[in-house]
């Protein structure tokens, strides 16, 4: 697989995928190709010589196929909720689908990514998904930190019904501390680092991340294909997401 | 198997005059204790008179388990484990930021858009699901908004009481009277709808001019930058996939309500089959979901139908349904007459078996008298679901409401919903009845 970047539009040209896309490739010396079904003499005009242009007709999926990049750029068009719970963008389903290919989908309105919540699971992120992911966070030069989440509500029904209130509490925070350090420490280990800083969030991923994101000025949420409930996270998202392979 | 025996048995107090006398006597109790909220909580006192009509022997178990209307209770637990999914995807706190943007705070719109919202689904939905979804989203908006939200909630309960009444299946006591009268569902729309209508306005002008009087309508925050900080900070916590499969579901049941009598399944039924369903799919924890279950709503309502199972076995509410039926001389004075008591009997006890008892008494008459008696069908149904906002007991979703309000810290006192609910009661049973009456006038009965 070589080191480049393909943007792929499937419908209309979405200047800020675009833009994000140019600005990422720039940053991290990736080869840029755009595939779009139509391209307009101002779109091309706007990237000569910074990307090879490309349109097409059929399967966008086909494409990714042939290319095989780095990482997929896609946009993500904004969408209201309670119509996305019946509506799903063609780009999600592109990235849901396929667990083969990085994929950054930029959500429409999205003018910059400045800061970048980058998501770290104590047992399902695998060091190639970190080293990945921390390497090339660094060479685009974002703001980017490290979070995760305890799913303490897991716990909490168990532990309250064997133990008294205060002592179930003591518990849960203890074992919400044990589970931090260890996602600290296996960070240092596998990024050589000597201090790490996360942001530790309580409450089950899919919901309390994107909600983070979009309370705390994030733009971007990163993510691993393992994580189970990856379509869900994508979908409760109103962030730009980007999902790496394990 | 031995002789039931049962306390008064024991003491040889149990002829039926004297459990007739007891059955009185348990229900003034447990509604004394009811109302003596500052004394008692209401679930153990409903509980308590209801136990303590099995152990006094007024009703053996068996006929106390007959007295809860199964229907209810299965209706109950399936929509709000359908609403504590919904609750749980953020689907209210998305609806309370869009009813936020467009009344941007102003305490009238918000009151008319809720109530007019909550009579409208309330004809199509039972009333206690549009409480359950209504009350979550006005309470988290007025809550962001610092207006004390129990005047709004009770003016959401009276219209969804009032909206159910226009339809076979907005309000438990008009499923009754369409199953025992043999009514279709558009037997009620034509004969109903009309009138629920034009009563539902003058309801509103009753409870906006009330508020307007004790100054509930005035907005808390005046500040209109302060305004669009608040409605701009809302961003909801929410969850797609769980949204989808809850809204796949409750659309799915309100089909199924629809047709539930084409079906020949009680809506109980369906809600709690659905409720099972959506919990398999979405393998969420269903403690987890549980723990929104109003249950100690359903202890009350198990209690105070087995209170009310007591006059009904001891033929107290027979008494009282024949003594009426010896008063009615003709359909048009019967309207009156059978709409004025279901009402004021309503506001005393939960519709339910109230017209229940009712709906039997008015079969007979159906084979003993002269005249039609399709009129009084239709003021046992006005009077039933309209006399329900007389009191807090008098329908299953006020006793809802106050359940859920009280859950976030709040109370709806039993005069607090008094002072509201009786004059929007009697303006709306006044003007329903005069309106049915005028209709048989006219056309002829």
């Amino acid at each position: 697989m070589g080191q480049n970047l393909l943007i792929l539009f499937k419908e209309r040209i979405f200047r800020e995928t675009l833009d994000v896309g140019m600005d990422l490739a720039a940053k991290t010396g990736m080869k840029v190709k755009i595939f779009a079904p139509k391209l307009e003499e101002e779109v091309k005009k706007h990237l000569s010589g910074k990307a090879e242009l490309f349109s097409y007709e059929g399967d966008p999926k086909e494409i990714i196929e042939r290319e095989n990049p780095f990482l997929v750029v896609l946009p993500r068009p904004k969408i209201a909720p309670i119509v996305h719970a019946f509506k799903k963008p063609w780009s999600e389903k592109i990235a849901e689908g396929d667990d083969k290919h990085n994929y950054l989908l930029v959500q429409e309105g999205a003018k910059e990514i400045k800061k970048v919540l980058f998501y770290v699971d104590r047992d399902l992120s695998s060091e190639n998904y970190i080293r990945t992911v921390y390497g090339l966070l660094t060479k685009w030069g974002v703001d980017f930190k490290f979070t995760t989440v305890f799913d303490e509500r897991y716990f909490e029904l168990l532990i309250k019904k064997e133990h008294p209130e205060e002592e179930a509490k003591e518990l849960l925070r203890r074992m919400f501390e044990d589970y931090v350090k260890a996602v600290r420490e296996r960070l240092k280990k596998i990024l050589g680092l000597e201090k790490i800083e996360i942001l530790s969030l309580k409450g089950e991923v899919r919901k309390t991340l994107p909600y983070f994101a979009k309370t705390h000025g994030y733009d971007l949420l990163v993510l691993s294909h393992a994580y189970e409930d990856k379509n869900e996270l994508i979908e409760n998202s109103e962030t730009s997401v980007a999902i790496f392979k394990n | 198997m031995g002789e039931h025996t049962t306390l008064l048995h024991l003491l040889g107090i149990d002829s039926p005059k004297e459990l007739y006398w007891f059955s009185i006597l348990l229900f003034v109790g447990t509604y004394a204790m009811i109302i003596l909220e500052k004394f008692f909580h209401r679930v153990p006192a409903a509980l308590l008179g209801g136990s303590l009509a099995i152990f006094l022997g007024v009703v053996t178990p068996e006929q106390a388990w007959e007295s809860v209307d199964h229907n209810t209770i299965f209706l109950l637990i399936g929509m709000m484990v359908i609403v504590s999914v919904l609750i749980e995807s953020g689907f209210f706190s998305i609806l309370s930021n869009w009813a936020l943007r467009v009344t941007r705070g102003d305490p009238m719109k918000i009151l008319l858009v809720f109530t007019f919202m909550t009579a409208f689904l309330s004809a199509f939905l039972d009333n206690v699901t549009t409480v359950l979804f209504m009350v979550p989203i006005l309470l988290q908006m007025l809550v962001k908004l610092k207006i004390n939200p129990i005047p709004y909630i009770i003016a959401t309960v009276l219209a969804s009481n009032i909206g159910g009444t226009a339809t076979l299946i907005g309000d438990p006591p008009n499923i009754i009277i369409g199953s025992l009268g043999k009514f279709t569902f558009n037997d009620f729309l034509v004969n109903l709808a009309p009138i629920v209508i034009i009563t539902h306005i003058f309801g509103t002008i009753t409870f906006v001019l009330y508020m307007k009087r004790r100054g509930y309508l005035e907005r808390k925050i005046t500040d209109e930058r302060e305004l669009s900080r608040i409605i701009e900070a809302q961003k909801a916590e929410y969850d797609i996939p769980l949204m989808r499969k809850g809204l796949i579901v409750f659309g799915i049941t309100l089909l199924l309500f629809f047709f539930h009598h084409l079906i020949g399944l009680e809506p109980g039924t369906v809600a709690l089959t659905m409720a099972s369903v959506l919990l398999l799919w979405t393998r969420l924890n269903p403690e987890k979901v549980f723990e929104r279950v109003e249950w100690g709503t359903l202890m009350f309502f198990l209690g105070l139908f087995i209170v009310i199972g007591g006059l009904e076995v001891t033929g107290v509410l027979e008494d009282i349904a024949h003594f009426v039926a010896g008063v009615i001389k003709d359909a048009l004075s019967g309207i009156w007459i059978i709409g004025l008591l279901s009402a004021f009997m309503s506001g005393l006890v939960d519709n339910i078996p109230f017209t229940m008892a009712m709906s039997y008494v008015l079969l007979d008459l159906q084979q003993t008298v002269p005249f039609n008696v399709e009129p009084l069908w239709w003021a046992l149904a006005l009077g039933a679901c309209l006399g329900g906002n007389i009191t807090i007991i008098g329908a299953s979703a006020n006793i809802v409401a106050a359940g859920l309000v009280e859950k976030e810290g709040y109370k709806i006192g039993f005069f607090d919903f008094v002072k509201m609910g009786t004059p929007v009661a009697v303006v709306t049973v006044l003007i329903a009845l005069f309106l049915l009456w005028l209709k048989y006038l006219i056309f002829g009965v």
